[in-house]
């Protein structure tokens, strides 16, 4: 862990500083992300976590510069291999995804071209963009589908995608993904329109190629049990903004925000007794088009005080070691160390 | 995250923020003005005309328009083109809005009857609407109205035949839909009589389509009834009435072409403003099909 | 697919036995004595008796309509007044005629509409995007009579660019043939080309915010490849069913524009069976309109199914 650390500073692959995203008009600017830094080196991964809407989706489309309709990059920078991204041409930009940087989005049926075959939608950049040729791009297509765990692949590079089960796309949607060796993997979401039993076959596999091919991973989810045994290290966003960033185990055995604890303690557990019930989360997610001028969970913190509603958090460290930081003024886990430990090993703690 | 971006719309009350929209609808403004300045000439015919519509003046023939008295000009025969337009403006709306209603009526009950009734009669009446939509509209129209012989009345009895199956269709279609709902099958399951049924659960539902295809129609009753009126199967001369005017006015095209452009121009005016008017109402009752069934 | 087909050639027998029906119907409006008619007010006692008797006018409905459809197997529908000849030999003379001007116009009016229609759907609220919302208003609001008048004033009186009225005369070449055409092709395309232009935009918008666009963009692929290739064939079986509609209008539209320009097609033909309730004409020019539209429709059924495999063949 520690050399991971080291090695951050000189071979981080991708690093965002203090993104900032806005949707709208101008006058009426919609802030979806705000002021977030992570940064992943290769062979490395991080679990974004939150809830719908908290922005994580957002930041990684800005990363592809693949905002929607009225979605700008208002401030900050985005160095993918030492190149910045928001410099970059629009032709460079092309060069970039797919071939740099690649994404698996959450719902394969939708994420693929449903009036395409399988082999052709696969074959497509690599024809396109790498210039191989139709035999060339198929023996990579039915290596990468057998590579993916796809038995008979030559049969499947005719089907059309909602021929395919569900995990069978997903796994197509990976397949595509790694076919032009990207540095960073995005993966959005992945398993959440998945059976769980094939949930956990989808994450090993991203987790082996990750391995495999030496990529950095980014790994965003709702769900943190997803990036318990994937994640090196976690970012907890809430409302546009990282609320908490550690490594995993930190994260999950003291964690230091209020909205992570939260978050863990709605975490069903196997061994959980039936006396002891998951607490929802009170309240709704904050509406960016509504922002709260302090801390953007303060409405629905238990713990918050005056000045969390008054100005904006700033980034804390929770530890020596410079990796786990959190942005909560009254940091109420911090202040009672043990009975705060006790605390969430009976009820928050990693199942 | 993909929810925020593509629905801002969703979770206001769809009905009273609708209502607030009025004023920003600018389909539904100009398309209110555009109808009603019609309107109020139609009405108001008897009183602002500068001239007897049917008046012939063979001296004052291809009068150009913004001559003195005549500000649109004068047609072949010497008649103030004007004074015609605005009388002719009682005979569009009359042909463009009264087959939309009878049809409306008749197409609604027959879609209503066969989306709540289904089996047998749905099959039945589904059927005949294959076969009246087999024939392009107009050519139908053009049948009916060529073989019971041109007029007023043969004009509309087409188009009302013509238009049948387009509401019928719209209807049972959502007849269909609503019948499938909870509160229907609770309705029928707590056993309410099919009339109160209908009356208090399907017919609300029945309201805004309506409203918004019949608007549509009418926009399209003002072209096809300009279109037999053209092909000499609508109203016969001298009662003024613009397709008929439009086609008078071909003969002279190199010497007087407003006599023939004119009246085009009119029904273009009606036609855009219940066309806009449809739409803004639609946008109005129904705005999720704004950008879809634009 | 060859099932498919199959099925839906059974299933539009029973629309194409309406359609004769519908259109043996039509004499059965005619008010008085049809035969006054169908033959005209001078022909003799004698010619009316044996009409009668051929179309089984003292029998029952049914019998006459067994006549009719007897009679239209055998290619016979009747006896056209203006012309003086059989109505098929009439139609099928003319009919190459109208083909050709409704094959021009959907032409013109796909092409067009689905390039404007895209155009303005990527960049939706774009100031071309209104303006294409306007141009589609207007020509849905404009009878294709007085949009060819209007056309006529300017290119052919006023400009004096183009030919306004009738054919090529035969043997002037395809160059003349061209120069005629144009202005019916536009006038008989406008009403279709914004039909098709609304659907496209419509389709590409709903089309252009699925997930599997931005999965092509986030590879890397060039926008117009990605229009070109993701996101029309996805738009398109919505565009092809506009289109079949449109072909058929186009089919009967023709007798509108080919009045105004003096085409020599079925629909010139029919204004001018109007004028003299030359009612047998009619009634076969609507038939022969119909029959085309209910044909174009199955083709387009079976063109959709190819476009789109994810309709199950069922």
């Amino acid at each position: 862990m520690q050399n991971i650390e080291q090695d951050k500073i000189t071979s981080s692959i991708l690093s965002v500083d203090s993104l900032s995203v806005c949707y709208g008009s101008r006058k009426k600017p919609i802030k979806v992300v705000e002021d977030v830094s992570f940064d992943v080196s290769a062979g490395e991964s991080l679990g974004i976590v939150g809830e719908s809407g908290s922005g994580k989706s957002q930041t990684m489309l800005a990363v592809l510069r693949l905002l929607g309709e009225g979605g700008e990059i208002t401030s900050g920078n985005i160095v993918f291999d030492g190149r910045d991204i928001r410099s970059l041409s629009n032709h460079a930009m092309k060069r970039v995804r797919g071939n740099g940087i690649a994404l698996i989005s959450q719902d394969a049926l939708s994420a693929l071209n449903p009036a395409m075959k399988v082999g052709r939608q696969m074959a497509e950049p690599l024809v396109v963009c790498d210039g191989m040729s139709n035999d060339a791009s198929r023996r990579k297509c039915i290596d990468l589908l057998d590579r993916v765990g796809i038995h008979g692949a030559v049969s499947r590079l005719e089907c059309y995608p909602h021929e395919l089960s569900g995990g069978m796309r997903q796994r197509v949607l990976i397949a595509m993904a790694i076919s032009r060796n990207p540095k960073v993997l995005i993966a959005d979401e992945p398993t959440t329109a998945l059976d769980v039993t094939i949930q956990a076959q989808i994450l090993d596999l991203i987790d082996d190629l990750r391995k495999d091919l030496g990529m950095g991973l980014v790994l965003i989810t709702h769900d943190l049990g997803v990036v318990a045994g994937i994640a090196d290290r976690v970012s907890v966003m809430y409302g546009g903004r990282i609320v908490e960033t550690g490594r995993t185990e930190q994260i999950f055995d003291a964690p230091r925000h209020p909205y992570t604890v939260a978050l863990l303690k709605s975490i069903p557990k196997i061994d959980q007794s039936k006396s002891e019930r998951l607490s929802p989360i009170p309240g709704l997610p904050v509406d960016p088009r509504a922002p709260l001028p302090g801390c953007s969970f303060s409405a629905r913190c238990e713990y918050t005080k005056d000045s969390c509603t008054r100005s904006r958090p700033a980034l804390l460290f929770a530890a020596a070691d410079g990796v786990h930081q959190f942005r909560c003024p009254v940091d109420p886990f911090g202040a009672r160390p043990e009975s705060d430990a006790e605390n969430l090993s009976r009820s928050g703690g990693r199942g | 995250m993909s929810q925020f971006a593509t629905s801002p719309e969703t979770g206001r009350g769809v009905f009273v923020s609708n209502l607030r929209n009025i004023g920003t609808n600018t389909s539904l403004l100009i398309g209110l003005g555009l109808v009603s300045l019609v309107v109020i000439s139609a009405v108001l015919a008897d009183f602002i005309t500068p001239h007897d519509p049917n008046f012939a003046n063979p001296i004052i023939r291809y009068l150009p328009p913004l001559s003195e008295g005549y500000i649109l000009g004068t047609d072949e025969l010497g008649r103030d083109i004007l004074s015609r337009l605005i009388y002719g403006a009682r005979i569009a709306l009359f042909v463009a809005i009264i087959p939309t209603v009878i049809s409306l009526l008749i197409g609604g009950i027959l879609g209503l009857i066969a989306g709540y009734v289904g089996s047998f009669i749905d099959t039945f009446v589904m059927r005949y609407f294959d076969i009246m939509f087999a024939f392009p509209g107009i050519l139908l129209a053009l049948g009916i109205s060529a073989a019971i012989g041109p007029g007023l009345n043969s004009m509309i009895i087409a188009m009302v035949v013509v238009t049948i199956p387009e509401f019928g269709r719209i209807i049972r279609g959502v007849v269909l839909g609503v019948r499938e709902e909870l509160y229907v099958e609770a309705a029928r399951v707590l056993g309410y009589s099919h009339a109160r049924i209908i009356l208090f659960h399907i017919l609300p539902n029945v309201v805004a389509p309506a409203l918004i295809y019949g608007t549509l129609q009418t926009g399209r009753n003002v072209i096809l009834a300009a279109s037999l009126s053209f092909l000499g199967l609508g109203i016969q001369p001298p009662t003024p009435d613009w397709g008929q005017m439009l086609s008078g006015g071909r003969t002279s095209m190199v010497m007087a072409p407003h006599v023939a452009t004119i009246p085009g121009l009119a029904i273009v005016f009606l036609a855009v403003g219940f066309n806009l008017l449809g739409d803004g109402i639609r946008d109005l009752l129904d705005p999720r099909s704004r950008q879809s069934a634009k | 697919m060859i099932p498919f087909i199959l099925r839906r050639l059974i299933q539009i027998i029973p629309v194409i036995i309406g359609v004769t029906l519908a259109t043996f119907l039509l004499t059965w409006l005619i008010p008085g004595d049809p035969t006054n008619v169908l033959l005209g007010p001078d022909a003799s006692e004698e010619a009316r008796e044996r009409l009668r008797r051929s179309l089984g006018l003292d029998r029952s409905m049914a019998a006459q309509y067994l006549i009719y459809m007897s009679n239209l197997l055998s290619g016979d529908l009747g006896q056209s007044l203006s012309f003086s000849r059989p109505v098929a030999d009439v139609l099928v003379s003319r009919m190459a005629n109208t083909a050709l001007l409704a094959f021009a116009a959907i032409v013109l009016a796909s092409v067009a509409g689905v390039a404007a229609g895209t155009w303005a759907a990527l960049r939706p609220g774009s100031l071309h995007d209104r303006g294409l919302t306007i141009v589609v208003l207007f020509l849905n609001s404009m009878p294709s009579f007085w949009l060819g008048l209007v056309l006529i004033l300017i290119f052919g009186l006023q400009l004096r660019l183009l030919p306004v009225s009738g054919m090529a005369p035969s043997g002037a070449g395809l160059l003349s043939l061209a120069a005629h055409m144009i202005l019916p092709t536009i006038t008989l395309a406008a009403w279709s080309l914004a039909s098709i232009a609304r659907m496209t935009r419509a389709a590409v918008l709903e089309v252009i915010n699925n997930d599997f666009i931005r999965t092509a963009r986030s590879r890397g692929l060039s926008e117009w490849r990605i229009v070109l290739f993701h996101v029309l064939p996805n738009a398109i079986p919505a565009v092809l069913t506009v289109i079949g509609m449109q072909m058929g209008f186009l089919f009967s539209g023709a007798v509108l524009t080919e009045t105004v320009f003096s085409w020599p097609g079925v629909g010139l033909a029919m204004f001018q069976a109007i004028a003299i309730r030359d009612i047998p004409l009619i009634q076969g020019g609507i038939l022969m309109l119909a029959l085309i539209f209910v044909l174009i429709n199955l083709i387009v059924d079976v063109l959709y199914v190819y476009f789109n495999p994810k309709i199950k063949l069922n």
